[in-house]
């Protein structure tokens, strides 16, 4: 890096969000040629995404360290928001598809459950970093409280989400808890039997809603019961309702007629519905096929990188700064693999983005919190190295 | 402890380097999945997508127009307004109500039928739907969560207070009321909105606003008006209603000509026999359409084509005065004879060109005894077949001349002729020594009875009183055939979907019988034969086939503006008798003479024309049956044309069934001279009016 660079530069990090910017743009402005839709969903993203871009400057202007002081805060403001939304009334969170997950105030909706994602993320990474301060040498007693602590930060806002409920999200959050919990360093053998025991009994929460799906509706009730279908769905095709098999459907003949080399731009045939949020990878496969699409996931698995390799280097300088970068590279792992998994059919429909391209107020802007952290992770990595090489 | 230090520095790396092979793999297996999605099935999903569903949808056009020979409008297109709907796939009920409330400042829906029809149900979705927020919060989130959502649309209807549908406003009922027509239409399903009363404001209003209500159209349908009214439409006919569509008795017979079933057809008249060029070519637009119902491709296949109009032979003001004419006689016939004319019922009468055949004017009237009134029935002309009498003398003699029996100038003394065992036969008097002229002129029957005699093989002149007489029947054959030339019992070749050819009495072997043949009193001829019969005559022995239509018009640009001519009706000759024309001659010089000369059947009613008129008289005996009891009646018919040297018209007229009773009401000839006397008129006054025109112009 040259010295006359500012280290407020981030030249890998800026490249990729541009590159990230403009699939997006793209294929938002692909999906809207259908004109299933009025709104003009490209301006909006714009936005979204100038608004993110003032979000990760301000963002600038606070260090790790005062960012490690204001996690509990924020945690706690994200929980709070959540729980508010369970007792709001419906003229402020208006029911969609039978899920209050939304705030819904004139002019734009906000869906908190995307912003507690990085709140959350934010205060284990403080918990872990400050737990590794105490406890030096670490011991299958401290372990175990390092994993209770885990738990229960995840614990409370995932209560709070599968009440709106929005399983979907809140399977995100179970996720990226295992995650941090792997790379907390807790013992292998309590994460060894905490995996058998949760893979045991997932396993047979799973098999009994495959073998008695009738039966399982009923148990969580006529307002869950899709989710039901949707695992069904998962695990057979065929045999599922059309209604619940019917986005799926378009978006898998959409990406699939993408074939080598795609369609080019405006030239979409298969309208998918909500094609420029949950299926935007359809679109994306469809007008820039195999190669496209290939080169997009690929983009991602960088960033994914960046972010392991940042992690792995700011550990000695800072565990927080680390663990954020692991935090957040485990929401983005799972929204990726989960989003393109579920367009292509091994994943099952759950109403998750594809962050950094689909089009939506709420995952952009609490994204571009996200990223915000990080480069302000890779500012103070890069600020330390200076200092090392003095 | 230091050893414990460095395993867990080492821990990170490690766990991390696990993670993020594990990484690597799931992304991997992404790609390895996107490669068969999209590499490996790719092919398969775009054929699924490219294949499409052709639809063709056939546009009806309006019927061709009647015209008269004038250019009058006999049969017009009404049109009818109708506005219909057709929701595109996943409309809300929320577009509905918009298109409803715009549909409802252009057309009024307030007929007591319309707002009847309204329930509660109907108001209560329309309160739902203006005030959606208020009626979904009186139904608690907490309640909310237990229901389904069809259940707790059902909750908030049922909420909805009473006063709110008691305060619904008579605009807005108009409102509901259209929006009930809406929410009936399924997708891509054209419904009628409405259809009945739509003024043409109302048309034009919603037309001018299409852009605006997203699926509705305004549309019109058509139905048949008459300006003329009663006249001449027997003839005209009728065509099915969208109803009845195309008649089930020859459904293949339309559908392989690509009509659809609820096609309106001509069934009758001349709308069923010009059908093929009334109906018009539809507009067929074939829509293609992909699996999911986008329509991709709007492709007119066949441009559209309103029918081609008719214009007719017929002169729709002379056909007017002539049905007066005989409606009026068949009036005072029956009113100067009230009982002896009782089963006077019908009164006929053609006329036509007797050069080209066309029709100019058929009318026929018939007394309704039940209603105690006079209907048009002009069909009976072509399907009522009646003997005629001593009309078809012109043939009898043109045919003595042709089978040689007879030589111009022929004198037979007329006296009653006397044949064992046949009742004694005679002209109305003894008329004396008569030529072929006289016969012709004061209706010799004894004349004719040589001349069928003879033609049977029976030559003793005179003859023998009471002596058999010898009779070859092959003498029927030849006797039919030299009718025939004339038309008198085949078809005369009308454009018409059904005549009738008359009937055609055993030929049996008694001389007397083909004597009464030979004076019109044993075969039965219709009226339009009799015409033709007397046009061959006056047209020097060309048989041509009438005809009503006159031109096959493409349709025109304007409603006042005839399009150009399609197809033109050429004279057709059927056939030309094989009589030379000097014995034609001789026949057409007794007809004068029978209208013209002293003693003439109708000089009385002819003589003083100075249209120069030619024809013959006849009066045929004729029995009705009532109850059994037998009444002898007599059908007064009449045959002629004018002018004598150089045709323009002819006419047949037959009153059949007139009582026999001293001072009988001349009937046929009251009509057949004021039929003359009206088409001369008409004909001056119309030259007159031209020549005003012209000077004007000038």
């Amino acid at each position: 890096m040259s010295k006359k660079q500012s280290f407020y530069i981030q030249n890998d990090l800026i490249m990729l969000f541009i590159l990230f910017v403009s699939v997006s743009l793209l294929a938002v402005y692909n999906a809207q040629q259908l004109e299933q839709y009025e709104d003009n969903f490209v301006l909006k993203q714009i936005v979204w995404f100038t608004v993110g871009i003032c979000i990760v400057a301000a963002l600038q202007y606070f260090d790790l360290d005062q960012m490690y002081k204001a996690s509990v805060y924020v945690y706690v403001f994200g929980v709070l928001l959540l729980a508010f939304l369970l007792v709001s009334p419906a003229s402020l969170a208006e029911p969609v598809n039978g899920a209050k997950s939304w705030f819904t105030l004139p002019g734009f909706s906000l869906q908190p459950a995307e912003f507690t994602k990085m709140s959350t993320v934010l205060y284990i990474a403080a918990i872990i970093s400050r737990h590794k301060d105490k406890f030096v040498v670490s011991t299958i007693k401290s372990d175990l409280l390092l994993l209770i602590k885990i738990l229960a930060i995840t614990a409370l806002p995932v209560a709070l989400i599968m009440g709106q409920p929005d399983f979907g999200t809140a399977m995100v959050y179970l996720f990226v808890c295992g995650m941090l919990v792997i790379l907390s360093g807790i013992s292998w053998k309590i994460i060894g039997s905490l995996i058998v025991g949760i893979s045991a009994f997932g396993g047979v929460v799973l098999g009994f809603i495959v073998r008695f799906p009738d039966l399982a509706k009923e148990m969580v009730g006529s307002s869950n019961a899709y989710q039901i279908d949707r695992i069904m769905t998962w695990f057979n095709p065929d045999q599922q309702t059309a209604d619940a098999t019917f986005n799926f459907d378009r978006a898998h003949m959409a990406l699939g007629s993408g074939q080598l080399f795609g369609k080019g731009m405006g030239s979409l045939q298969v309208a998918t519905p909500e094609a420029q949020t949950d299926f935007i990878f359809s679109v994306i496969g469809e007008s820039f096929g195999f190669i496209g699409s290939a080169l997009v996931i690929f983009l991602y698995f960088m960033l994914l990188y960046k972010l392991v390799t940042l992690g792995l280097n700011m550990f000695k300088h800072s565990p927080f700064g680390s663990y954020l970068c692991f935090g957040f590279m485990s929401i983005l792992l799972i929204h990726v693999f989960q989003n393109v998994g579920m367009n292509l059919g091994i994943m099952p429909i759950t109403g998750i983005p594809l962050l950094l391209i689909s089009y939506g107020g709420s995952s952009v802007l609490s994204t571009m919190i996200g990223l915000g952290l990080i480069y302000r992770v890779a500012v103070e990595h890069s600020i330390q190295n200076d200092y090392l090489f003095k | 402890m230091g050893n414990k230090k460095r395993r867990k520095k080492a821990q990170l790396p490690f766990r991390i380097n696990i993670l993020f092979f594990v990484v690597f793999l799931m992304f991997s297996v992404l790609v390895l999945q996107l490669g068969v999605v999209q590499i490996l099935n790719g092919e398969a999903f775009q054929e699924e997508i490219d294949r499409t569903i052709q639809d063709t949808t056939k546009i009806p056009v309006p019927r061709g127009k009647i015209y008269d020979s004038n250019h009058r409008v006999v049969v017009d297109n009404k049109p009818l307004y109708s506005i219909t709907y057709t929701p595109a796939k996943g409309t809300q009920a929320e577009e509905k109500l918009d298109v409803a409330e715009k549909l409802a400042t252009f057309i009024s829906m307030d007929s007591e039928d319309d707002l009847a029809g309204i329930t509660d149900r109907n108001k209560q979705e329309y309160v739902y739907l203006k005030t959606k927020e208020d009626a979904e919060e009186r139904v608690t989130p907490e309640e909310k969560k237990e229901l389904s959502n069809s259940e707790f649309y059902q909750l908030v209807l049922e909420r909805i207070p009473e006063e709110d549908l008691k305060g619904i406003s008579k605009e807005e009922y108009e409102v509901i009321a259209i929006k009930k027509e809406l929410d009936k239409a399924y997708s891509l399903t054209p419904q009628i909105v409405k259809n009945e009363d739509v003024t043409a404001e109302e048309y034009a209003k919603v037309a001018e606003h299409l852009d605006e209500l997203p699926g509705v159209n305004a549309t019109t349908d058509w139905d048949r008006d008459y300006p003329y009214g009663y006249t001449f439409k027997n003839l005209l006919g009728s065509i099915t209603s969208q109803e009845q569509g195309i008649p089930a008795d020859s459904e293949a017979y339309y559908m392989t000509r690509g009509y659809s079933r609820n096609d309106r057809v001509g069934k009758s008249g001349l709308e069923e026999y010009y059908e093929e060029s009334l109906r018009g070519r539809k507009e067929q637009i074939q829509y293609t359409t992909t699996k999911s119902g986008r329509v991709i491709d709007t492709k007119t296949i066949v441009e559209g084509q309103r029918g081609k109009d008719l214009v007719l032979t017929v002169d729709l003001e002379f056909q007017e005065e002539v049905d007066k004419i005989v409606r009026e006689e068949l009036k005072a016939a029956r009113s100067k004879h009230p009982h002896a004319n009782r089963y006077l019922k019908d009164a006929i009468a053609v006329v036509m060109n007797p050069k080209t055949g066309d029709i100019l004017a058929m009318s026929g009237q018939t007394y309704d005894e039940k209603n105690d009134e006079y209907n048009n029935s002009e069909y009976k002309a072509m399907q009522d077949a009646h003997r005629p009498g001593s009309i078809v003398k012109g043939a009898t003699v043109l045919a003595g001349y042709e089978s040689g029996v007879i030589t111009p100038g022929q004198v037979f003394n007329d006296r009653t002729i006397n044949i064992a065992g046949t009742p004694s036969k005679s002209s109305y008097s003894n008329l004396g020594p008569v030529n072929d002229y006289e016969a012709l002129r004061r209706s010799s029957n004894v004349y004719m009875f040589y001349i069928a005699l003879k033609m049977g093989g029976e030559n003793r002149y005179p003859f023998p009183n009471e002596s058999k007489a010898a009779f070859d029947t092959a003498a029927w054959q030849q006797m039919r055939n030299y009718f025939q030339q004339f038309g008198l019992g085949v078809k005369t070749g009308i454009d018409y979907p059904f005549e009738s050819t008359g009937y055609s009495g055993k030929s049996a072997r008694d001389p007397g019988l083909l004597m009464d043949f030979a004076i019109g009193q044993y075969d039965t001829f219709t009226t339009l034969q009799m015409a033709q019969y007397v046009s061959t005559i006056a047209n020097d022995g060309y048989r041509v086939s009438p005809h009503f239509l006159k031109e096959i018009r493409e349709p025109g640009v304007s409603d006042e503006k005839l399009g150009s001519i399609s197809k033109s009706v050429n004279t057709k000759v059927l056939n030309r008798i094989q009589m030379d024309q000097d014995l034609i001659a001789r026949v057409q010089e007794g007809f004068r003479q029978a209208f013209q000369e002293q003693r003439g059947t109708g000089t009385s009613h002819f003589g003083d024309k100075d249209y120069n008129p030619a024809g013959k008289t006849g009066t045929a005996e004729d029995e009705v049956y009532e109850n059994g009891v037998k009444t002898d009646v007599e059908n007064l018919s009449l045959v002629g044309y004018a002018p004598f040297d150089d045709p323009e018209v002819a006419f047949a007229v037959i009153a059949p069934k007139t009582g026999i009773v001293k001072n009988q009401y001349s009937i046929n000839k009251e009509i057949g001279s004021r039929i003359l006397d009206t088409y001369f008129d008409l004909k001056e006054e119309r030259v007159e009016k031209e020549i005003e025109e012209n000077e004007e112009e000038n």
